[in-house]
């Protein structure tokens, strides 16, 4: 299991773009956004987080940083952050 | 014996001047490479010579690669760019002509461009000639108007313009050459190498513009959210009917309206029935015509600039490069539409508005240009075949200029409420045409929509046939495309009428941005993300916007040409002085960037064998060959592949539809670029026969 925000690395996870933290910026804000949003999928859709992080890689309108941090959540195994951008 | 000197913008232009004022008795005569048009006007002999656009150019003065750079002035473009000699010997054949010349006139296009180009000519090439020159203001290249212009020439040049468009190049050239500059210089110091990267006063604000909307294209989660389809039953035929809200956030409530109305019947709650009144669309100014011309063409702003440059140089239309949205009756609108009313294409539209007994009053905009009204045909017709894009461009402006003269068109607009049940409604529009106006002149380019839908009245009972359930998700903004930023640019006063296209074509040539619909590339990217870190003020629209307007001042007078540029020096200078305090940290994080590029540039796609690992291209340490491999070898993932040993290879983002492998470009010498599957054992190349790369020179 792998918490985004604890390693610290020179090159994003995803993008290999530079990044003084796991992610870049653009990625760690797709995540942000993406556990944010968790809330209403949840509310709307009855969704776990194992089924939203799938329904928004495969969704045509999802964002391409925040389908790669989705697809990277599932690879990763990351759970419901307990805080939205925690 | 001394001639008069009129000096042009262009060759052609020169051509048409010549015959304009000569009545068609002209000697034309080359000298060295430059064509000189000489005859005489009554008494007055006069000499017509073109210039080639720009001959002259900010250059630094002082010698090296510095930074920042301050001290400027103006030089023959031929002793500041490569390749460009023809210049030197163009400028020096004009010297050699002016030498023989009383007067001068200059009759480039009447905008800051053309001003700017003749000033400078006639400053450095013919002796200080600016100060005694004369200025002919034309809006078309018709006979008539060269002649009027001739006759009724301005006593000088129109020196606001003049200085208006030399304070726009010499800032552009501070604000371009230095924060570029500063990027390259940054990044070589640190790193020693050295690559093109650009920045300018008016390119920066736009990509910043583009860049955010890239950000939230990127960054967006969509939400879901369902929408009720539904089918009303109207005299025998099915309507789309629309639910009064138009997103439900409840799956529940959504199946319950559906289970509620479905094969239910209504009934018609309410009619409303509206006349919409659709007044003549505006004459074109660049900006429109360049969005329209997007709309119904596809034509990029450039291409559309540069269509409409050659109907100008033809006579067929006015200057294009006008922001103007009025048609001033000293145009001759009355003598256009006779000359349109003879030709076979427009000729009964035209016909049509001057037997209507009414004053020709076209609509306008508000839009106004000092220089130029809007775009209008000069109603002369082509005299050789157009090209098919120039013909649509023209057909485009003729039509729009008859439809200003047009009456007004109206549409009935028709909404049925329908009641099913105690709480649900349902719309259902109706749209028609009632009366065709100026779309009629318009047309094809005029949207008319019509949903006819028959006669109903209140009380009457209707069935929804249909009503359904639809899942949706929230879409993100879409994309720009090159009509769209353009208007953006216009409305943020970024760059003028006749720069914008240019500068979104910089953007497309330093591979910052591509495609239609603009997307930033990852270049973009990372150089305005650097840009909005360190130089952030040359990034907001505001710097660029206040001296946009500082420059529309010194065309009307209001302001002297040394105040605006003192004052955006007085704003630059701090600026620079802590790009040099940052340039450590800017070199860098250029470094970071350029070094991240390199590397995505040579990955291919995924590794299928360990599915974490990216496939790139290796060479081999031993033999120097080159090969797929794994960027997980390391890690034990042994997968990889041959590639052909010649040819310039490069990684597209596409994927092979036989084996789901990346598909690379090779370009060899002399052959069209090959797209292929780096499998070799790909069945799509079963019986393939692949180009002989080894054997290309």
């Amino acid at each position: 299991m792998t918490n985004v925000h604890q390693r610290k690395e020179c090159n994003c996870q995803i993008c290999r773009r530079p990044s003084d933290d796991a992610l870049c910026r653009y990625h760690r804000e797709a995540f942000r956004r993406l556990v944010k949003h968790y809330k209403v999928w949840k509310e709307r859709k009855g969704f776990t987080w194992e089924q939203y992080l799938e329904g928004i890689s495969s969704n045509e309108m999802t964002g391409a940083w925040v389908r790669e941090v989705a697809e990277y959540a599932i690879k990763e195994g990351i759970r419901e952050p307990s805080e939205p951008g925690a | 014996m001394a001639y008069q000197l009129i000096l042009c913008e262009k060759p052609s232009a020169a051509e048409k001047i010549s015959y304009a004022l000569s009545e068609g008795r002209v000697s034309r005569k080359r000298v060295g490479a430059v064509p000189t048009y000489r005859f005489k006007r009554g008494e007055k002999d006069i000499l017509v010579v073109p210039a080639l656009g720009h001959l002259y150019t900010v250059k630094q003065l002082s010698t090296g690669w510095s930074f920042p750079v301050f001290d400027i002035g103006w030089a023959p473009i031929s002793e500041v760019e490569k390749g460009s000699r023809r210049m030197g010997a163009w400028i020096a054949t004009i010297s050699k002509l002016a030498k023989e010349a009383d007067s001068f006139v200059s009759a480039c296009d009447f905008d800051t461009e053309g001003s700017l180009i003749a000033y400078m000519i006639l400053k450095h090439a013919c002796d200080g000639a600016d100060a005694r020159a004369m200025r002919m203001k034309f809006s078309t290249l018709t006979v008539t108007d060269l002649v009027a212009a001739y006759e009724k020439m301005m006593s000088t040049l129109d020196f606001n313009v003049i200085n208006a468009g030399k304070v726009r190049h010499e800032l552009d050239w501070i604000f371009g050459i230095n924060v570029s500059r500063a990027l390259m210089d940054a990044l070589s110091r640190i790193s020693g190498r050295f690559d093109v990267l650009s920045a300018g006063r008016v390119q920066s604000p736009t990509l910043n513009i583009l860049y955010k909307r890239e950000l939230g294209i990127n960054l967006h989660v969509p939400d879901p959210f369902w929408v009720i389809g539904a089918e009303a039953e109207l005299g025998g035929s099915k309507f789309p009917a629309a639910y009064r809200l138009k997103q439900i956030s409840s799956q529940d409530k959504a199946s319950q309206v559906a289970a509620r109305c479905n094969g239910k019947e209504g009934v018609i709650e309410k009619v409303d029935v509206k006349e919409a009144i659709i007044p003549p669309p505006f004459p074109f100014d660049l900006g429109t015509l360049q969005r329209e011309a997007f709309r119904v063409f596809r034509f990029s702003p450039s291409t559309t600039q540069k269509l409409a440059e050659r109907l100008y140089l033809g006579a067929l239309i006015s200057y294009p490069r006008t922001s103007s949205q009025k048609l001033p009756r000293t145009l001759g609108l009355r003598s256009i539409l006779e000359r349109l009313a003879r030709s076979t294409s427009y000729g009964g539209l035209a016909s049509e508005i001057l037997s209507s007994g009414r004053p020709l009053r076209p609509r306008e905009g508000i839009k106004t240009d000092p220089a130029h009204p809007a775009i209008h045909p000069t109603g002369k017709s082509p005299e050789a075949r157009l090209g098919r894009d120039e013909y649509n461009l023209f057909d485009l402006i003729v039509k729009r200029f008859l439809a200003t003269f047009g009456d007004y068109s109206s549409r009935k607009l028709t909404a049925i409420t329908i009641r099913c049940g105690k709480e649900d409604l349902f719309m259902v529009r109706g749209e028609s045409v009632t009366s065709e106006g100026w779309m009629r002149a318009y047309s094809p380019y005029a949207a008319i929509r019509e949903t006819r839908i028959p006669d109903v009245r209140a009380g009457e009972e209707v069935i929804m046939s249909r009503v359904w359930v639809e899942d949706r998700f929230t879409a993100p903004l879409p994309r720009f495309n090159p009509s769209s930023i353009l208007y953006i640019m216009e409305r943020n006063n970024l760059g003028t009428k006749a720069t914008r296209a240019d500068i979104l074509d910089t953007l497309y040539r330093r591979k910052y941005i591509e495609g239609g619909r603009i997307e930033v590339t990852d270049l973009g990217m990372s150089v305005l993300s650097i840009l909005r870190k360190f130089f952030p003020e040359l990034t907001k629209v505001d710097m660029t916007k206040k001296l946009g307007n500082d420059m529309d001042a010194i065309e009307l007078g209001t302001k002297e040409p040394k105040e605006v540029i003192d004052e955006a020096l007085e704003e630059l200078k701090p600026l620079f002085e802590k790009i040099i305090e940052d340039y450590d940290d800017i070199g860098e994080e250029l470094l970071k960037v350029m070094n991240f590029l390199k590397d995505k540039k040579a990955v291919l796609g995924k590794c299928p064998s360990c599915a974490s690992g990216s496939l790139t291209v290796v060479y081999s340490r031993r033999t120097g060959k080159r090969f797929v491999g794994c960027s997980n070898y390391s890690n034990g993932c042994r997968f990889s592949l041959p590639l052909p040993q010649r040819g310039k290879l490069k990684a597209t983002k596409e994927t092979c539809k036989a084996c789901g492998l990346p598909i690379v470009e090779i370009r060899g010498y002399g052959y069209r670029v090959w797209r292929l599957c780096i499998n070799d054992k790909c069945p799509s190349k079963e019986g393939m026969q692949l180009p002989d790369l080894q054997k290309t020179k």
